[in-house]
C-alpha cells in the first residue's frame, strides 16, 4: 500500500504541469550554478599553474561547492513541492478517501513521503547528471567522495521532504505550509553561524543546525554522528505528520 | 482565565522540561539547568493544578487519550533521537572517502599519538572564519586536520578560535594573524602556521619531549648581530623566533661545530666570503638534513655560491627595481611581494612584504635533480632586475631580467632519492633587520619561513598520501557546450514537457 | 449490518451528536433525515472512519469501526458530500487507483473498475480528465469509487445536493438499482428523496434521534393517527358534514373523493367510529391523513 500511495504521489507530479515548470526553473538554476562554479574553478586551476605544480584539488574546488550550491537549491525549491502533500488533501476534500479506506495513517504518510524523495531524487540525479558526466569525459574525479555527497544530497531530500510534510499536515493552507517549511529550514540552516563562538548557544547550534550535519558529505566525509541525526530528524518528523493526520479524526 | 493562566504555565513547562531534556544530552554545561527544571516542574504541576477538572473531563474522553497517546509517543521518539545522536557522536566512527584521507591522519601519527603522557596537550588554532574563500578554505583544512587529530589522540584537547569574534583570547594568546596553532603543555608552548599533519604531530611531539630547539645565526665573517640594538640588527627577530619556542643564539661556525640541536642555521649579510671551512662544514650540515637559511646583500659575496648552485639557486645580477611601488614611495629599489607561492612555508600570507635593494633569486639553468625548487614570495610582472639601477630614466633594457622575479625561495635536497636538508636563499637581508620587521608583513613573513624551516629537522616522517585528487581539463569549446546543455537543453526539456502535458489536459 | 449505539461526539462545548442509536438492517436502505447542523455528515463521518467519537461504538458489518477499524472500513464505501476524486487524474485511472486504495486484488481489479463504470453509467467517459467533468458527471465518479469495491455497506452523504433535476433523476434511479445488493445508509434533508428511496427513515435534530421508521410508522408515532384521510365513493361534502357532528371530530374538510378528518385523540374507538360513519358514504380507504412534511416539522418542533 505504501508503494502504492507513492507511485500515485509520483505519478501526479510528474502529470502536473506546475510540477514540471518548477523543475525546469530548478534545474536552470543548477545549471546556471554549475556553469559558473566550474568556469571559477577551471580558471583558478590555469592561474594556480602558473606558479605552482599541483593542480586546485577537484574535491574542495569543485565538488564540495557544487553540493553546496545543490543543497541551497534544495532550501529553496522543497518547500514549493511539498505544500499540497496534505493541504492539497484537504483543500481538494480527497482526505475522506484515504481516511474511509481499509489503510494506515502510517501507510499514506511513508507512501507520500516516499514518492516526494523519489521524484525529487530523479530530478536532481537525473537532471544534474550533467555533473558527474562532465566529470569523468573530462578529467579523472574521485568517485567515492562523489558518492558521498550523493548520499548526503539524498539525505537532504528526506530530510526536507519529511519537514515538508509535516507542515503540509499542520496546515490547511499551501501556502502557510510552504512559509512553515522555508522559515524551519533556513533556520536550521542558518543556525550555523553561531557553531564558531564559545558557549552553550554555540554547542547548541553545532547539535541542532542542518548545514553542520550535511556539510561534511560534500567533503567525503561521513560521520555516523551525521547519518544517524538525519534519519532521526526524518523519524521525527515523519512521526508528527503521522500524529497530525490521526488528529485530524478528533478535530 | 483561570484556564488561560493554567495552560500558558502548563505550555512553558513544557518548553522548559524539553530544553531539559535536550540540553541535558547534548549541552550538559547550559547554565541554569536547575532553573529549567524547576521551571518545568511548576509550570507543568500549575497547570495540572489550575486546570484538573478539564484536564480529567478531556483525558477521560477518547479525544483526550488519543491525545496524550500522541504526546507520549512523540516525546518517547524525540527522546530516542536524542539520546541516538549523543551516543552516534561520541563514538566518532567515520568513513574518510577521499583518496588521499585528508580526514584522517596516517596510522603512524595515530600510534605516537596514542603513545602521548598524560598531562593533555592543548592545540589551538586561531583561524577566521569569513567571507575571504582563501581563509575559508584554510579554515576547512584547519577543521578537518583539528577532528582527525582529536578523534585519533586521547590524550589531546583540540580547539579552535576564530580571533575576529574572540578577541580578547587571541589577544592574551599573542596572536595577531590568521592560522597560527599554539601547541602547549606544562607551561611549554610552541606555535607553527599553515599545520599540516606532519608539522602539527611533530610540534606535538617536541612539546611533549620538551626538547629545547635553537636556531644558530653565523657570526664571524660580519654578519648582522643579535644583541645589539640598533636598526640594522637582528634582535627583534631573536625575540620574535623566541615566541615560536626557539632559542636563538650566534654561533662562530669557523670555530665550532656545528650542535646536534641545531634546528636551523641562518647566514644573514655577511660582510665577506665565508671561509672553505664554514663552507664545508654547511654542506655537510646540509647533507645530514640540516636547514640553512642566507640571506645576502647586494653588493657582497657569501661564497656561498657552489653550496647555492647545487640547490638549484642563484642570484641574478642587478638589483630588482619595482615601478609599481615607484609610482606610490617615489623608490623603486624597495620591490613588493605581489604573490606568495603554495609552499607551507607561506601559505596563507597575503600582506605583502616589502624588501629594500633585493637580488632577484633565480634558478641555476642547469638544474640538479636531486632537488625541488619553490618559489616562496614573488615580485609582479612589472618589476625587473635592472643591470643599472642608477639610470635615468628607469627602463627595462639589454641584459635585464623580466617580472614576475622571485625574492624568497626554498630547495628540498633529495640526494640520491632519499630526503635531505632544506635552502632558503633571500637577495636581500634588511628586511630582517629590526627596521625590516617594522613592517608587519615583514614579521609574518620572517616569522612563518624560519618557523618553518626550524621544524623541517623534527619532521616525524609520515608515509607520503596520495596527492592525486583527481583532474579536470577542459578549454573553452568544451566549457560552452556543457553551459549550453546544462543552462538551455535540460531545463528547456522540463519546460517542454510542462507545455505537452498541458495542451494534453486541455484537450481531453 | 449498520450498529450504532448510544454514539456522541463533541467539538468543545458544543454537542454534534447526542446519544445516537439505531440499526439498519442487511440490504435495507435507510434515511437520515434531518435539518442544517443536525449531525447527519458527522454522524456518517463517524461511521466511515474519518471522524472520531467521544463515546458510544459503531459496528459495521459486524466490526467495531475502533477495534477493528480496518475490517469496518473495507466493508464500506462511502461517497462524502463533496466527492473525493482527484481532478487531474482521468476516470478509469481514479476508480482503479480508489480500487487498489479499498483493498481490490490485482487480478480483480480491471473487472471491479469496468463494473463499477458500468453501474455509474461512466464507460464512455473513462478516459476524461476528472477535473473537466460536470457536477452531475463528478458525483457519479464519488459513487464508483464508493462502489468499486463491492463494499457490503455504502454510506451517501446527500448524493443528489447540488445536481440538476434530471441528474437527480439519475441518482436515485442507480441507487435504487443498488438496494437490496447492499445496505445503503443515505443523508439528506429533501423528504420527499427520503421517502421516495427510503424503507425507513431516521430523523435527527440537535444531534438527537427524534423518530425512526417507515413513513407510516412515523407518522403513527409522532401524529398519533389524529388525521385520518377518508378516501370515499359518495359525496364528500355530505360525509363531512356527517363526520362533524361526531364529538370525537374537531374538524372534517371535504376534498376531491376524499375527506380529511382531525380528531381530539388518537383513540382507537374513535378512529372505529369514525370509520363507521364513512362506510356510509361508501368508504375505500382509512389513513393517517398528514403527509411526511407535517411528521418532520412536528418532529423538528418537538425535538426543540
Amino acid at each position: 500500500m505504501i508503494w502504492h500511495i507513492a507511485r500515485r504521489e509520483l505519478l501526479a507530479r510528474t502529470r502536473s504541469p506546475f510540477a514540471w515548470v518548477v523543475a525546469g526553473t530548478w534545474l536552470a538554476l543548477q545549471g546556471l550554478m554549475f556553469t559558473l562554479i566550474l568556469g571559477v574553478y577551471l580558471r583558478s586551476s590555469r592561474e594556480g599553474a602558473e606558479w605552482e605544480e599541483e593542480a586546485l584539488p577537484l574535491l574542495s574546488g569543485l565538488i564540495d561547492p557544487l553540493y553546496s550550491a545543490q543543497s541551497l537549491l534544495l532550501l529553496l525549491f522543497m518547500p514549493l513541492l511539498t505544500m499540497n502533500l496534505l493541504a492539497s488533501e484537504q483543500r481538494s476534500g480527497t482526505l475522506p478517501l484515504l481516511l474511509s479506506s481499509p489503510i494506515a495513517t502510517w501507510e499514506v504518510i511513508l507512501g507520500k513521503w516516499l514518492g516526494l524523495t523519489i521524484f525529487v531524487s530523479v530530478l536532481v540525479f537525473l537532471g544534474g547528471a550533467l555533473t558527474p558526466i562532465t566529470l569523468i569525459v573530462f578529467g579523472s574525479p574521485p568517485l567515492a567522495p562523489m558518492a558521498g555527497a550523493a548520499l548526503g544530497l539524498l539525505l537532504l531530500i528526506g530530510v526536507l521532504g519529511a519537514l515538508g510534510l509535516l507542515a503540509s499536515s499542520l496546515s490547511g493552507s499551501q501556502l502557510v505550509a510552504a512559509v512553515i517549511t522555508w522559515t524551519t529550514s533556513m533556520g536550521l540552516w542558518l543556525l550555523a553561524v553561531l557553531e564558531h563562538g564559545e558557549g552553550p548557544l554555540s554547542s547548541l547550534a553545532r547539535h541542532g543546525s542542518l548545514l553542520i550535519h550535511v556539510r561534511q558529505f560534500g567533503r567525503g566525509l561521513i560521520d555516523t554522528g551525521d547519518v544517524v541525526w538525519l534519519f532521526s530528524f526524518i523519524g521525527v518528523a515523519l512521526l508528527g505528520a503521522w500524529q497530525r493526520l490521526e488528529s485530524w479524526r478528533w478535530r | 482565565m483561570t484556564a488561560f493562566i493554567a495552560r500558558t504555565t502548563g505550555l512553558l513547562g513544557a518548553l522548559a522540561a524539553i530544553a531539559v531534556l535536550v540540553s541535558f544530552v547534548l549541552v550538559p554545561e547550559l547554565p541554569g539547568l536547575r532553573t529549567l527544571a524547576l521551571t518545568a516542574v511548576v509550570g507543568i504541576g500549575g497547570w495540572l493544578y489550575l486546570d484538573w477538572p478539564a484536564i480529567s473531563r478531556a483525558a477521560a474522553a477518547r479525544g483526550g487519550m488519543e491525545a496524550a497517546r500522541a504526546v507520549l509517543l512523540i516525546a518517547v521518539a524525540v527522546g530516542i533521537a536524542v539520546v541516538s545522536v549523543a551516543l552516534a557522536e561520541r563514538s566518532q566512527q567515520r568513513w574518510d572517502l577521499t583518496p588521499q584521507g585528508s580526514h584522517s591522519v596516517t596510522e603512524r601519527t595515530t600510534e605516537v599519538l596514542a603513545s602521548l603522557a598524560l598531562p593533555p596537550t592543548e592545540v589551538v588554532g586561531f583561524f577566521v572564519h569569513g567571507d575571504d574563500p582563501v581563509a575559508s578554505r584554510h579554515r576547512r583544512s584547519w577543521d578537518a586536520l583539528a577532528e582527525a587529530f582529536a578523534a585519533a589522540g586521547p590524550t589531546l584537547r583540540v580547539d579552535t578560535i576564530d580571533p575576529d569574534v574572540s578577541v580578547l583570547r587571541a589577544q592574551q594568546a599573542g596572536v595577531s594573524s590568521n592560522g597560527v596553532v599554539i601547541i602547549s603543555r606544562s607551561g611549554r608552548s610552541e606555535r607553527i602556521y599553515a599545520p599540516d599533519e606532519a608539522s602539527l604531530l611533530s610540534a606535538i611531539v617536541r612539546v611533549s619531549q620538551e626538547r629545547d630547539r635553537t636556531v644558530y645565526v653565523s657570526s664571524g665573517f660580519g654578519e648582522r648581530r643579535l644583541d645589539e640594538v640598533s636598526s640594522e640588527s637582528l634582535s627583534e627577530l631573536r625575540r620574535e623566533l623566541g615566541a615560536l619556542g626557539l632559542r636563538v643564539a650566534p654561533l662562530d661556525i669557523a670555530r665550532n661545530p656545528l650542535p646536534d640541536d641545531a634546528a636551523a642555521v641562518l647566514v644573514v649579510a655577511p660582510a665577506i666570503p665565508l671561509s672553505a671551512g664554514v663552507v664545508s662544514k654547511l654542506e655537510g650540515f646540509l647533507a645530514d638534513g640540516g636547514a640553512l637559511f642566507v640571506a645576502s646583500e647586494p653588493q657582497k659575496e657569501t661564497g656561498l655560491d657552489t653550496l647555492l648552485a647545487d640547490g638549484g639557486l642563484g642570484l641574478a645580477p642587478g638589483l630588482v627595481v619595482d615601478p609599481l611601488v615607484r609610482s606610490v614611495t617615489g623608490d623603486a629599489s624597495t620591490p613588493m611581494i605581489a604573490r606568495y607561492g603554495l609552499h607551507a612555508a607561506v601559505r596563507g600570507l597575503r600582506a605583502p612584504a616589502v624588501f629594500s635593494g633585493a637580488r632577484a633569486v633565480v634558478e641555476t639553468p642547469h638544474q640538479p635533480t636531486d632537488c625541488t625548487v619553490h618559489r616562496l614570495a614573488s615580485t609582479s610582472e612589472l618589476a625587473w632586475s635592472e643591470l643599472r639601477p642608477s639610470s635615468e630614466p628607469l627602463l627595462f633594457g639589454e641584459g635585464d631580467l623580466p617580472g614576475p622575479l622571485s625574492l624568497l625561495s626554498l630547495s628540498e635536497l633529495h640526494p640520491g632519492g632519499r630526503s635531505g636538508g632544506t635552502v632558503i636563499l633571500s637577495g636581500d637581508a634588511d628586511w630582517l633587520s629590526n627596521r625590516g620587521l617594522e613592517n608587519a608583513a615583514n614579521r609574518d613573513l620572517a616569522v612563518r619561513v624560519l618557523g618553518s624551516l626550524a621544524s623541517q629537522e623534527d619532521l616525524i616522517a609520515l608515509p607520503p598520501r596520495e596527492r592525486d585528487e583527481g583532474t579536470l581539463a577542459m578549454d573553452w569549446l568544451d566549457q560552452v557546450l556543457v553551459g549550453v546543455l546544462a543552462l538551455l537543453f535540460v531545463p528547456g526539456t522540463c519546460l517542454a514537457i510542462a507545455l505537452t502535458l498541458w495542451i494534453r489536459r486541455r484537450g481531453r | 449490518m449498520i450498529e450504532v449505539d448510544a454514539l456522541s461526539r463533541r467539538f468543545g462545548n458544543l454537542v454534534a451528536v447526542d446519544e445516537l442509536s439505531f440499526v439498519v438492517e442487511s440490504g435495507e436502505v435507510m434515511g437520515l433525515l434531518g435539518p442544517n447542523g443536525a449531525g447527519k455528515t458527522t454522524t456518517l463521518r463517524i461511521l466511515c472512519g474519518c471522524l472520531g467519537a467521544t463515546s458510544g461504538t459503531v459496528r459495521i458489518a459486524g466490526h467495531d469501526i475502533t477495534q477493528a477499524s480496518r475490517a469496518a472500513r473495507a466493508a464500506l464505501g462511502y461517497l462524502p458530500e463533496k466527492p473525493p476524486i482527484y481532478d487531474e487524474m482521468s476516470v478509469e485511472d481514479f476508480v482503479d487507483h480508489a480500487a487498489r486504495l479499498r483493498g481490490v486484488a490485482r487480478r480483480d481489479r480491471p473487472t471491479a473498475v469496468d463494473r463499477a463504470l458500468t453501474l455509474t453509467d461512466l464507460s464512455k467517459a473513462r478516459g476524461r480528465i476528472v477535473g473537466h467533468l460536470s457536477k452531475g458527471y463528478r458525483q457519479r465518479v464519488g459513487l464508483a469509487q464508493a462502489l468499486v469495491h463491492s463494499p457490503s455497506v455504502l454510506v451517501l452523504d446527500e448524493p443528489t445536493s447540488g445536481l440538476d433535476p434530471s441528474q437527480v433523476s439519475s441518482m436515485r434511479a442507480l441507487i435504487r438499482e443498488l438496494r437490496g445488493e447492499q445496505t445503503i445508509l443515505l443523508s439528506t434533508h429533501l423528504l420527499s428523496e427520503a421517502t421516495t428511496l427510503c424503507d425507513r427513515v431516521t430523523i435527527l435534530a440537535g444531534g438527537r434521534l427524534v423518530a425512526s421508521g417507515t413513513e407510516s410508522s412515523l407518522r403513527e408515532q409522532l401524529l398519533g393517527g389524529l388525521a385520518l384521510r377518508l378516501e370515499i365513493i359518495g359525496d364528500p361534502s355530505a360525509c363531512a358534514e356527517a363526520l362533524a357532528a361526531l364529538a370525537p371530530v374537531e374538524q372534517a374538510t371535504p376534498g376531491e373523493g376524499e375527506v380529511l378528518v382531525t380528531l381530539c385523540d388518537a383513540s382507537n374507538e374513535h378512529r372505529a367510529l369514525v370509520n363507521a360513519e364513512a362506510t356510509r358514504f361508501g368508504l375505500v380507504s382509512s389513513r393517517s391523513g398528514e403527509g411526511l412534511e407535517q411528521v418532520f416539522l412536528r418532529a423538528i418542533e418537538g425535538a426543540k
